[in-house]
């Protein structure tokens, strides 16, 4: 990151292969549409390489400042497509064809999961997210992060218990 | 289900990988060279090649063809010539279409032009000079033996012809025949004394 503020594109080059993968699923799953997880990929990553110097080693993970701005781009993208239709069908987008049955409930239950559940437990629980990276992500208290995930985890389970 | 069985579902909830496009644009934005894109996110993929799309109409055109062939044959193999009937036919082409041709000879003698009238006298140093009629324009030849004196197109009606025969003394009588069309008019003119 300190070669990235120097203004090195090779050393974001490889920032940005090391996070894109599990950024863009983190966002795909938290928008549940395919062309806004796009947008909100590139305005995340062309963020980070404006704001660059402002990251302080510090203040936290670049994971969980990454995860912030993304977070951040979520909620905003979403006051901004709030009228959009919904788009039905996404589970196809997420998960392959021959994807077992179970792979495509898990998806249906994420996708039930509450916004502000989600992303808790999504960062806690697929992404391996400590209680301190939660908080500093959802700029929330650490009792807040772990509350949060606690329930996010018991709605998980009702849900895919029930499909 | 337990946390230890959440937690292995969930596993199954992997990183995705972002589209091509989307990671070209973010890198090329930031300055990354176009090497470096390539490498970091792959070769551009090879397009799709979809085998070529069956025609709808390809057997009424394949039949469609055939028959347009054989009509083609039918109308390209002679026939048998019809026999005519001889009771039936209609002469054509028996009348006279060949031009009428007359030919008028003068001489210049001793400074005076008169016309040649058959049998008369003429003198050595006499120029004969010619006048054709005929009744429809015409390419004629004049000529008196095998020498041709003049060729040339006339209209319809009287010529006079630019041309002039100065008679030589010794001259064995020869007439002066103009040709065309098929139609001849001559001139006979006697021997030329000495």
């Amino acid at each position: 990151m300190d070669q990235v503020q120097q203004g090195s594109a090779d050393a974001f080059a490889t920032l940005f292969g090391r996070h894109r993968a599990p950024l863009y699923g983190y966002l795909l799953r938290m928008t549940r549409r395919a062309e806004v997880a796009d947008d909100l990929f590139q305005e995340t990553f062309l963020s980070v390489h404006r704001a660059r110097a402002t990251w302080v080693s510090g203040g936290g993970t670049f994971r969980s400042w990454l995860y912030r701005i993304a977070t951040n781009a979520v909620r905003d993208g979403g006051r901004r497509t709030q009228r959009r239709p919904e788009v039905f069908g996404l589970e196809v987008e997420l998960v392959s064809n021959d994807a077992p049955a179970d792979r495509i409930a898990l998806e249906r239950a994420l996708g039930a999961l509450p916004e502000n559940l989600r992303d808790a437990f999504l960062l806690g629980t697929v992404y391996g997210f400590d209680h301190n990276e939660i908080a500093s992500t959802l700029e929330i208290s650490t009792d807040n992060a772990r509350a949060r995930l606690s329930r996010a985890r018991s709605r998980m389970r009702e849900l895919l218990e029930t499909s | 289900m337990t946390d230890a069985e959440l937690d292995l579902k969930l596993q199954e909830l992997g990183p995705v990988e972002p589209p091509r496009g989307v990671q070209a644009r973010v890198l090329t934005a930031v300055g990354v060279s176009d090497a470096r894109v390539a490498a970091l996110i792959g070769p551009e993929p090879l397009p799709l090649r979809m085998p070529p799309a069956r025609p709808r109409w390809r057997w009424p055109i394949a039949v469609a063809s055939v028959a347009m062939a054989a009509a083609a044959l039918y109308a390209v193999v002679p026939s048998p010539p019809e026999r005519a009937q001889p009771d039936a036919l209609v002469p054509r082409g028996f009348g006279d279409i060949r031009p009428s041709l007359g030919l008028r000879v003068a001489v210049r003698s001793s400074g005076q032009v008169e016309r040649l009238r058959p049998g008369q006298a003429y003198q050595p140093g006499d120029t004969l000079l010619f006048r054709v009629s005929s009744s429809v324009p015409v390419d004629i030849v004049l000529r008196r033996g095998d020498a041709v004196l003049y060729r040339g197109a006339v209209p319809a009606g009287d010529t006079d012809l630019p041309v002039g025969y100065t008679l030589e003394a010794g001259e064995a009588a020869a007439p002066f025949v103009v040709e065309g069309s098929g139609a001849e008019a001559r001139f006979d003119m006697t021997a030329v004394p000495r």
